[in-house]
């Protein structure tokens, strides 16, 4: 029977095992199905569109499972590639979500990505404070996984926001910040970038020494030629703004001849028209054809803030020369600079045009205003980028109290609530035995006391009935027999004589109901009580009692004994014919044994029942927990086998 | 005789029937009455403090109990009281109890020198007390029959076992052999003889031996 049921049993842990080996193998199998889909999406070697198909079956695949880092990863991926394939819309939809669903299994990692991401489209699409809020957000999420490095870079674009927006002293503040979450091993790009910015805004709060210290850390740490190039054509101009024009052509020189620099690139025409324009202003080339070349590589690229740069060199080259074609070149900014939101390019242009022609108000008028709107939009900018900022922060370090305060109230709360559970449950523990113990002993003694109480009422219910049916049966009888020898003019002797039994008759009764004294005299008494009772033909024998010790049988005891005693007296003398008692007293362990015995007519059980005093006697003698047996034949004596407990 | 006699009792009738019987039979003129037990025992200093002090104190055992708070309420305590004020004054009771060992224990612990009881010829023992107090000497009420009941006998587990072996048909030499070997003291021939001679005077008639021999043989006791 037992081999059967552990065969079973281990029937049931196979069938189990297997079922949930099966189930696992299968998600296992799925779950290596995506992975090896996302990987080979990530495979640059392939084509992008290729990726995409991978990427969206990995996607597919993983969208119905539940929600878990690798649901990010893939959604993270598609996204990339949406982006790498100019899908900007697409990428931002999935950005969106990625950012969503990474709240939802509170990813901070994924969350901060997202945030980057999304930053990253709206930085491409020009709205810099959407991307300044991502961004912001992006570092507080890798902020709260202490990822550093993260943090810097987040910083560091924060940064370059507030610069191209002409928060200087707000970038300033931020790449700083950049520079100490940026790690030098892996971010040392990063951090010449940073460098760079810094320069720029020293550049343009007019700090030329500090700037050229900056630009130079930049180029020196860089590891990016490509970087450093921009570095140095930076750094050319903040010469040029210092009015270093020797410094600046040469590191101009050095870089326009650099076989790293893209002739026809952005970034050439850069150089180009920063080298043409050191050299005209050092004197040193008085022909148009540099600038003519920059142009014209911006106008192939469609650099139109190149342009606006360009036009505005060609404008103050011809400012004395030509002033028509300095108009030409100055309204060219205008439009462009209008139609690119840069009023600072305009205001710019302005200053040049004012000079040209001094007498026109309406120059004045929109120099004095864009000057006005320009002013009160930097500040909107910097109040915007420093609330972002310095909102976060408070709302951080709200957020962080508040976490503090919850934890330490929630510690607290929950240390009193264990307290006052275990309190309250040793407590209602406590109270509940106690109750259920209190519960039981006095419904125990409520019990015994209501039997008690009913069997000791009984007993003096019975008693007070008999004496009342004694008073008016005999002493009553004997008084009205007396007042009718008064009312006759009796014999005085004879009406005293009656009188004297009648007052005898009270002082039975009252010896009958006097309470029992259970002092040191209590054997003397009862001795004597049955001396007076024993009637003068009987012999009565008591044998034992003088070997007990009648000190240690408790109060209650000797009352009903006393009490027996006298019930027994008065059955003997009423009824019994007897002419011998033996009364012996026995005090063995915890009991006191009392056998009574006489050689009278005894009684009938109908008899006994009868007998009130002896059925009191009976109650008396239960309701202190005693017995008493009553044995008796007609005409074979009458025997009383009586116990008490001590 | 007695010149100051004071009568504690709750019958006021009793009192006065009391105080007229000792005027006219006994001429003590100053005879005063107590309902309370505190009164009489105030009664008792002051005399004392006056220099006059009482020289029979009779009293009642039990008190009623009314609305008035006694510090003693009952006979027994103010004849402690008494004594421990006056040591030398003279106590007669006069009570309804007839109980024999109740009475006995007043002469011996209370040290009473007299006991009357109540009844129809109470007046007269109360005389007669008195008198026989005056002279020093004890009274005992006639009503009370000190030897009571001689048909009640107490054994105890000497005189059973004495009876046993007697019953068993053992003379009294045998008796304290036995006694002897059982390590029962004490055994020697005299004492278990004057111990036989002392029950056979005690229970008098022979048939009555002969009744405990059957009653010992049965078992019975």
């Amino acid at each position: 029977m037992k081999n059967a049921r552990s065969v079973f049993f281990l029937l049931l842990l196979l069938t189990i095992g297997c079922n949930s080996f099966k189930k696992s193998e299968s998600s296992n199998f799925e779950k290596s199905q995506i992975l090896k889909l996302h990987n080979q999406s990530k495979n640059v070697k392939l084509e992008k569109s290729q990726r995409l198909i991978l990427a969206d079956s990995a996607y597919n695949l993983i969208k119905t499972k539940p929600l878990d880092s690798l649901t990010l990863a893939t959604l993270y991926n598609k996204s990339n590639i949406h982006y790498a394939l100019k899908q900007i819309d697409s990428s931002s939809f999935y950005d969106q979500l990625l950012l969503e669903q990474s709240n939802l299994i509170q990813n901070k990692y994924y969350a901060g990505k997202a945030s980057q991401a999304i930053a990253y489209y709206f930085d491409a699409i020009a709205q810099f404070d959407s991307a300044y809020f991502y961004y912001n957000q992006s570092k507080n999420y890798f902020q709260s996984i202490i990822d550093s490095s993260q943090v810097g870079r987040r910083l560091l674009s924060m940064g370059q926001i507030q610069k191209n927006q002409n928060d200087f002293f707000g970038s300033k503040e931020t790449l700083t910040e950049a520079l100490q979450f940026l790690q030098p091993e892996k971010d040392i790009n990063y951090i010449a970038s940073c460098y760079s910015a810094l320069a720029s805004n020293h550049r343009k709060l007019l700090n030329y020494d500090e700037a050229i210290n900056y630009h130079l850390k930049a180029i020196e740490l860089s590891k990016s030629s490509k970087n450093i190039l921009a570095y140095k054509n930076n750094l050319a101009t903040t010469y040029i703004d210092n009015k270093k024009y020797k410094n600046a052509i040469t590191l101009l020189n050095s870089v326009y001849n650099d076989t790293l620099l893209q002739k026809k690139s952005s970034q050439y025409a850069r150089v180009l028209d920063n080298l043409a324009y050191a050299q005209w202003l050092s004197n040193n080339n008085q022909s148009e054809n540099l600038f003519i070349k920059a142009l014209d590589i911006r106008l192939l690229n469609k650099d139109r803030r190149g342009q606006i740069s360009s036009y505005t060199h060609l404008g103050e080259f011809y400012a004395e020369k030509d002033r028509k074609k300095a108009f030409v070149y100055f309204d060219s900014v205008i439009v462009l600079s209008k139609d690119l939101k840069i009023p600072k390019a305009e205001k710019d242009v302005l200053v040049h045009l004012m000079n040209l022609d001094d007498k026109n108000t309406n120059l004045k008028d929109r120099y004095i205003f864009l000057q006005d709107s320009l002013y009160a939009a930097e500040l909107k900018v910097k109040t915007q980028f420093a609330k972002y900022k310095y909102d976060d922060k408070l709302k951080q370090e709200a957020i962080l109290r508040l976490e503090k305060e919850n934890a330490e109230q929630a510690l607290k709360a929950s240390k009193e609530r264990n307290q006052k559970i275990m309190y309250l449950g040793g407590a209602v523990f406590l109270a509940s035995l106690l109750a259920f113990a209190f519960f039981i002993f006095s419904q125990r003694t409520k019990q015994l006391k209501q039997k008690n109480k009913s069997e000791k009422l009984a007993a003096i219910y019975e008693t007070e009935a008999e004496l009342s049916r004694r008073l008016h049966d005999d002493h009553g009888g004997r008084l009205n027999q007396t007042m009718l020898l008064v009312e006759n003019d009796a014999d005085k002797s004879i009406v005293l004589d009656n009188l004297e039994k009648l007052y005898k008759q009270s002082r039975d009764f009252s010896r009958d109901i006097n309470e029992v004294d259970t002092g040191p005299y209590f054997w003397e008494n009862l001795l004597a009580m049955v001396k007076l009772r024993t009637p003068t033909d009987v012999k009565l024998f008591i044998s034992g009692a003088k070997e007990i010790n009648w000190n240690i049988i408790p109060l209650t005891t000797k009352t009903a004994l006393f009490k027996i005693m006298q019930e027994l007296m008065i059955n003997l003398k009423k009824h019994s014919g007897a002419s011998i008692v033996a009364i012996t007293f026995q005090n063995t362990n915890d009991v006191l044994q009392i056998n009574y015995e006489d050689d009278g007519n005894g009684a009938t059980q109908e008899e006994l029942r009868l007998k009130n005093g002896l059925l009191n006697t009976e109650k008396r003698i239960l309701a202190i927990g005693g017995s008493i047996i009553f044995e008796s034949e007609k005409g074979n004596g009458f025997k009383a086998a009586i116990q008490f407990p001590i | 005789m007695f010149k100051k006699v004071l009568i504690a009792e709750d019958f006021q009738d009793a009192n006065l029937g009391i105080i007229d019987t000792l005027r006219e039979r006994l001429h003590i003129t100053e005879a005063q009455e107590e309902l309370y037990c505190d009164r009489a025992l105030s009664r008792l200093k002051v005399a004392l403090a006056a220099e006059e002090p009482f020289e029979l104190l009779v009293t009642d055992l039990h008190f009623k109990k009314d609305h008035v708070t006694q510090r003693i309420s009952s006979g027994i305590e103010l004849i402690t009281a008494a004594r421990l004020l006056q040591p030398g004054i003279k106590v007669i009771v006069n009570s309804m109890e007839d109980n024999p060992i109740k009475i006995n224990a007043l002469f011996k612990d209370q040290k009473i020198d007299g006991y009357v009881c109540k009844g129809r010829h109470g007046l007269n023992e109360l005389v007669s007390a008195t008198k026989e107090v005056y002279h020093n000497r004890t009274y005992y009420s006639p009503q009370i029959n000190l030897n009571i009941a001689d048909n009640v006998f107490e054994l105890d587990d000497y005189d059973l076992k004495i009876l046993k072996a007697l019953a068993a048909g053992l003379t009294k030499k045998e008796v304290s052999e036995k006694f002897k070997k059982e390590n029962i003291s004490p055994s020697s021939e005299s004492t278990i003889d004057k111990r036989i001679s002392r029950l056979y005077d005690e229970y008098r008639a022979k048939n009555t031996t002969n009744l405990l021999f059957k009653l010992v043989k049965e078992g019975k006791i």
